[in-house]
C-alpha cells in the first residue's frame, strides 16, 4: 500500500489548507449578535460566554467539570447579572430562566440545608426542599438546548459550607443532596459574581477618597487600574484552589457617558416594546427630548452604582406618566406623545399629530 | 409571589397596569369586565382585585360585593374618576389622576397590613 511521503518542509500550508479556529457557529455567531444588541461596553463577558457556548455547542466540554466556570468581577451597576439574564433570554428566550443562588442568604453553615435539603437525621429531612435538584437545574432544557444556567451571586458573602460545596460543583460538576441523591451539573455554565474591592473601585470611579475632590482618571487607566484591584481583591479572599478551577475571570468596565447613553436608549426601547406588547396594535408610541434623556441619565447613573438605578427612575418618571395619562384618557391608541422638560424641572407630557393619521395622510 | 387581578374596561390600561405590577413582583391578571373577573375568581385564587369603578354593565362596586360574598377577607382596591364614596367592600379607593405610583403603594399596603381586608367592615 502506498504511503504518503511526509512533508520535507516546514512551509506554511497553502491557502486551500488553511483552516480559521477561531471562526464561530452559524448558531454561535446568533447567540453573540444576541448579546451585543443587549449589553454595552462589556465586550470580554460576552466573548468569555460565546467561547464557552461555542465549545458547548461543538460538543467539545470536558464530560466531569461544567460547561464553564466564570467569575464576573467588577463595580455595583455595571451589569453582570444582567448578563446572565440576557444569556438566559438569548438561549432561552426568558431572562429568568436560570438558577439563582443568592450567596448572602446563606452566611450560616446551617443555611445550606436550603440549597440541598436536609440530610438524614437532622431537622427537616424530607420536609425542606432542596432547591438545587436536577428537575430544577433542567427545568429549562429544550430538544435542542440541554444546557443550565446557574448564578452564584455575591460568592465572597458565602459560609464556608457553600464554599465546600461550590468547589466541589467548579471541580466535578456534582452535587450530593440531603437525601443522597447526586445532581450532575456537566450541562451546566456556572456564573459568579463579587464585589470585591468595590469600595476601592468606586473610590477610583469617583475620583479618590478624602476631602479634597480629585479628578477621575482617564478612561482607559481607569479601566486598568478597576481591572488590577479587582483582581488583586480576588486574590487576596479566594483560595488558590477556587482561582484555579475558573476558566475564565472577567473584570466589568465602568460605563462611559456615550456607552451609558446607549443604555438609557435600550431601557427606552424596552418601554416601547412593553407597551406594544401589553396592548398589540392599539398601541401608542412616545419620545423624549434631549433634555428629558439628558435628565434621566443624570438621576440614573452614577460613578457609584453605574446604571442600576436608570430603569427605576424610567418606570417612575415615564411609564407611570404615560399609564396615568392612559387611565385618564388623555392618551389613546396611535398617538405619539412626547416627553419634555419644563422649566421648573419637572416632565410634560404632549401628544404630537397622532401617529395614525399621520399615516394615513403619508400613504 | 402574590396574584392580583386587575378589572378595567379600558384594555390598554388594564395591561399597562398588569405589565407594571409584574415589574414590581406581582402576578397580575387582566380582565375587561366584571364577568371575566368572576369567572377568574371563580377559576384561581387571588390575593387582591383592583377594579375600575365606572364600567359598563356591572360596575366595579357590583364587582366588589360579589367578590367579597365569596371571599370576604379578599382586599378591593377601586379605581375612580369620581369622590370615593362610603362602602364596606371597598378596602381603599384609588383617583385615576394618580394612579400611580399610588396603586403600587396601595397594593403593597395592602397585602402586608395583617386584617386591612376587614378595615372597611
Amino acid at each position: 500500500m502506498p504511503q504518503e511521503s511526509p512533508p520535507t518542509s516546514l512551509e506554511p500550508p497553502s491557502e486551500e489548507q488553511a483552516l480559521d479556529a477561531t471562526r464561530h457557529g452559524e448558531a454561535t455567531r446568533d447567540f453573540e449578535a444576541c448579546l451585543r444588541a443587549r449589553v454595552v461596553g462589556q465586550d470580554a463577558a460576552i466573548e468569555a460566554v460565546t467561547e464557552l457556548y461555542q465549545i458547548f455547542l461543538a460538543g467539545m466540554a470536558s464530560p466531569d467539570r461544567p460547561v464553564g466556570n466564570l467569575l464576573f468581577l467588577g463595580p455595583t451597576g455595571s451589569g453582570k447579572t444582567y448578563v446572565v439574564e440576557v444569556v438566559a433570554e438569548a438561549l432561552f428566550g426568558n431572562p429568568r430562566a436560570f438558577i439563582k443562588v443568592n450567596c448572602a442568604e446563606f452566611q450560616e453553615h446551617h443555611e445550606i440545608a436550603k440549597l440541598i435539603g436536609s440530610p438524614p437525621g437532622y431537622v427537616g429531612h424530607g420536609q425542606t426542599p432542596a432547591l438545587f435538584t436536577q428537575e430544577a437545574l433542567n427545568r429549562w432544557h429544550t430538544e435542542k438546548l440541554k444546557l443550565s444556567l446557574v448564578l452564584f451571586d455575591e460568592i465572597e458573602k458565602a459560609s464556608e459550607a457553600l464554599w465546600q460545596l461550590l468547589l466541589g460543583i467548579l471541580d466535578k460538576a456534582s452535587l450530593t443532596l440531603g437525601d443522597n441523591s447526586h445532581v450532575d451539573l456537566s450541562q451546566a455554565m456556572i456564573f459568579m459574581t463579587s464585589n470585591l474591592g468595590a469600595a476601592q473601585m468606586s473610590a477610583l470611579a469617583e475620583g479618590g477618597m478624602g476631602f479634597v475632590p480629585h479628578e477621575p482618571l482617564a478612561d482607559a487607566g481607569l479601566d486598568d487600574k478597576i481591572t488590577r484591584t479587582a483582581m488583586e481583591a480576588a486574590r487576596r479572599k479566594f483560595s488558590p484552589e477556587f482561582m484555579n478551577r475558573l476558566d475564565k475571570v472577567v473584570v466589568f468596565k465602568t460605563l462611559r457617558p456615550e456607552q451609558l447613553e446607549r443604555v438609557l436608549d435600550l431601557e427606552l426601547a424596552k418601554v416601547q416594546q412593553r407597551i406594544v406588547r401589553a396592548v398589540g396594535q392599539s398601541h401608542f408610541t412616545f419620545h423624549c427630548a434631549p433634555a428629558v434623556r439628558a435628565w434621566l441619565l443624570q438621576e440614573g447613573t452614577d460613578p457609584k452604582y453605574g446604571a442600576r438605578h436608570l430603569k427605576r427612575v424610567i418606570e417612575r418618571n415615564i411609564v407611570y406618566g404615560l399609564a396615568n395619562l392612559v387611565a385618564t384618557g388623555q392618551v389613546s391608541s396611535g398617538d405619539d406623545v412626547s416627553i419634555g422638560m419644563k422649566p421648573d424641572g419637572t416632565l410634560s407630557f404632549a401628544k404630537s399629530a397622532t401617529r395614525l393619521s399621520r399615516e394615513s395622510s403619508a400613504s | 409571589m402574590k396574584k392580583i387581578l386587575v378589572v378595567d374596561d379600558n384594555e390598554m390600561l388594564c395591561r399597562l397596569a398588569c405589565d407594571i405590577l409584574h415589574t414590581e413582583g406581582y402576578h397580575a391578571v387582566p380582565a375587561t369586565s366584571a364577568a371575566e373577573a368572576l369567572e377568574a375568581f371563580e377559576r384561581e385564587h387571588f390575593d387582591l382585585l383592583v377594579t375600575n369603578f365606572g364600567m359598563p354593565g356591572m360596575t366595579g362596586l357590583e364587582l366588589a360585593r360579589a367578590v367579597r360574598d365569596r371571599r370576604p377577607q379578599c382586599p378591593v382596591i377601586v379605581m375612580t374618576t369620581f369622590e370615593p364614596m362610603e362602602c364596606e367592600h371597598v378596602t381603599l379607593w384609588l383617583p385615576k389622576e394618580y394612579l400611580f405610583p399610588g396603586l403600587v403603594e396601595k397594593i403593597r399596603h395592602c397585602l402586608s397590613a395583617p386584617g386591612v381586608g376587614e378595615l372597611a367592615r
